[in-house]
């Protein structure tokens, strides 16, 4: 019998998170404030979270010491399993050993809980009342609702309007759990009423519904924080339980991946299975670690060079892109690639002193990979994780090229059983092929002609 | 702005959600998202819509735009917060 699933038993969850920040080689630069220029104080953000958790913002401590309290409702489904993707391995037919950390079995179906979790502890502790928080379609939103509600607290959920009414299910989640959920904008608030007032028909965003719950926070009668799912150092050290989890597995295996792997949105589910591999690599461990981002530019590397359409008022060429000489193009590595705004510092940092590599995929190829990997092992991946998917596709691929074998390790970061609108979508060929047509890869090289070659 | 692409559909990374070229339009009020470009330019010239359509201010508000890191965007809403109370 071929085994499939790595376990750990319950008094072998790793009992400390990991912080990164201790072993960064190069240091990085502190956040500063736009008002005044200076770095930021933990005065400055203490309107919003509790003192404890400013700790760990802007701690360099590298162990540190997971609650009790936390690990007890972490046990609920962690320590998560490691599996051997055998079948999606058949389906490739690739000299590769793929495994995974199913981050889809928590009650909330993804890897939000890991940060959820500490962070209604840690305020409950802080003697907070209730927490407030935006979302977009609901993942973190769910996330935070459980956790409130497992340790007594109070919960408001300011969640986009337009994904209010297109994703009801993880409304009714929230609710389940107890949490408020807002459509934004609303009139709770003044930023709500103030946009509404400019915009009454908006379908709302991400940026008015951070205002709304910020506000609601500092203003609120009752001893309110705010909590964010991603981007912040200490949500990625949170989420570092994932990649000890990891380690401890592939040890029980008595192996070691050649290449870590997870998709990128703010970074959190990356830096948790990454972070510590990325601490074997920095010390000298040979490893590849690549974050798999959600972009259309993909089709960018049929060109010398990688475009950041991030940037348009300078039009910067980026690292040279390499072909193994076949139709099949590895997708870029763009210095552009994981360093945008809404990307960790972190994550952006690790890709500048090249620790990190990032790719691309589209659309329809992250879908692809993931109706591949469904229709192979079973469980449906949430549209999030088909990134990660079609970057383990691409690095099997490139295991096959080479004519060498590897060994895979990534993080499955969610199901999508509550997102199936998504692969509707997809299925009935909503989402189109997006494919840059020659002449405009033409017309892109035209433009930066003049710039420097590789 | 109405464009002939309103209803091609594309799954945003920021929301997590299944959404129209329309949306991503006026996702910052009455500006584009300012991912738009890195989301839809390879589906067709979505720079090139842009230049064209919006009006010469809007356009150099978007360009120029340098976007926030998380922290500068929390410490804004903050202190706007507090103004409140």
């Amino acid at each position: 019998m071929e085994q499939v699933k790595t376990l750990l038993e319950d008094h072998e969850i790793p009992k400390q998170w990991y912080n990164i920040m201790a072993d960064l080689p190069t240091p990085m630069k502190p956040p500063l404030h736009p008002g005044t220029g200076q770095p930021v104080t933990p005065d400055d953000l203490a309107a919003i979270f509790p003192m404890n958790i400013i700790e760990h913002e802007a701690s360099t401590q590298r162990w540190i010491d997971i609650p009790e309290e936390v690990l007890q409702k972490y046990l609920l489904w962690r320590p998560s399993p490691l599996c051997r993707a055998r079948n999606f391995e058949k389906l490739l037919g690739c000299p590769v050993k793929i495994y995974y950390k199913n981050e889809g079995v928590s009650p909330a179906g993804s890897h939000k809980p890991n940060s959820a979790i500490p962070m209604a502890y840690y305020n409950k502790v802080a003697g907070t009342k209730r927490i407030t928080t935006e979302t977009g379609a609901g993942q973190w939103g769910s996330a935070l609702a459980m956790a409130c509600q497992m340790f007594g607290l109070a919960c408001r959920v300011y969640m986009v309007k337009i994904s209010y009414g297109q994703k009801p299910y993880r409304r009714l989640m929230m609710n389940t759990w107890g949490a408020e959920c807002i459509p934004s904008p609303s009139t709770l608030t003044q930023s709500g009423r103030d946009f509404l007032a400019k915009y009454p028909d908006s379908p709302g965003s991400l940026g008015v519904a951070i205002s709304e719950a910020i506000e609601d926070a500092v203003t609120s009668k009752v001893k309110s924080h705010y909590a964010l799912g991603s981007v912040l150092n200490h949500v990625l050290i949170y989420q570092s339980i994932i990649g000890l989890e990891a380690q401890k597995q592939m040890q029980k295996l008595g192996i070691y991946p050649d290449v870590v792997m997870g998709c990128c949105g703010g970074g959190s589910n990356f830096a948790g299975i990454a972070a510590p591999f990325i601490c074997d690599k920095i010390h000298g461990k040979e490893v590849k670690i690549v974050g798999a981002e959600p972009s259309s530019c993909p089709s960018m590397t049929k060109g010398p060079f990688a475009y950041d359409f991030g940037d348009l008022a300078q039009k910067t060429p980026l690292l040279p892109m390499y072909t193994l000489g076949h139709d099949y193009v590895p997708a870029p590595i763009h210095a552009g690639g994981l360093r945008y705004h809404g990307m960790a510092p972190i994550v952006s940092h690790l890709v500048r002193e090249k620790f990190v590599e990032p790719r691309a995929y589209d659309q329809l190829k992250t879908f692809d990979a993931g109706v591949k990997w469904a229709r192979s092992e079973g469980f449906i991946p949430a549209p999030e994780t088909n990134h990660v998917l079609a970057a383990v596709v691409d690095e099997a691929m490139r295991a096959k090229e080479e004519g060498k074998e590897k060994v895979i390790l990534f993080n499955w970061s969610g199901h999508g059983l509550v997102d199936m609108a998504s692969y509707d979508a997809y299925l009935s060929g909503k989402l189109e092929a997006y494919e840059l047509p020659d002449q405009e890869i033409e017309r892109a090289l035209l433009a930066i002609k003049d710039f420097p070659k590789p | 702005m109405k464009t002939e692409h309103d209803h091609q559909l594309i799954r945003c990374p920021k929301l997590g959600d299944e959404m129209t070229f329309a949306y991503c339009l006026t996702e910052a009020g009455n500006l584009p998202c300012t991912r738009v470009i890195s989301c839809w330019q390879s589906a067709f010239d979505v720079e090139a819509l842009l230049r064209e359509r919006l009006k010469p201010a809007d356009w150099e508000r978007f360009a120029c735009a340098q976007p926030k890191d998380k922290m500068t965007t929390l410490i804004e809403i903050i202190e706007n917060a507090k103004r409140q109370t």
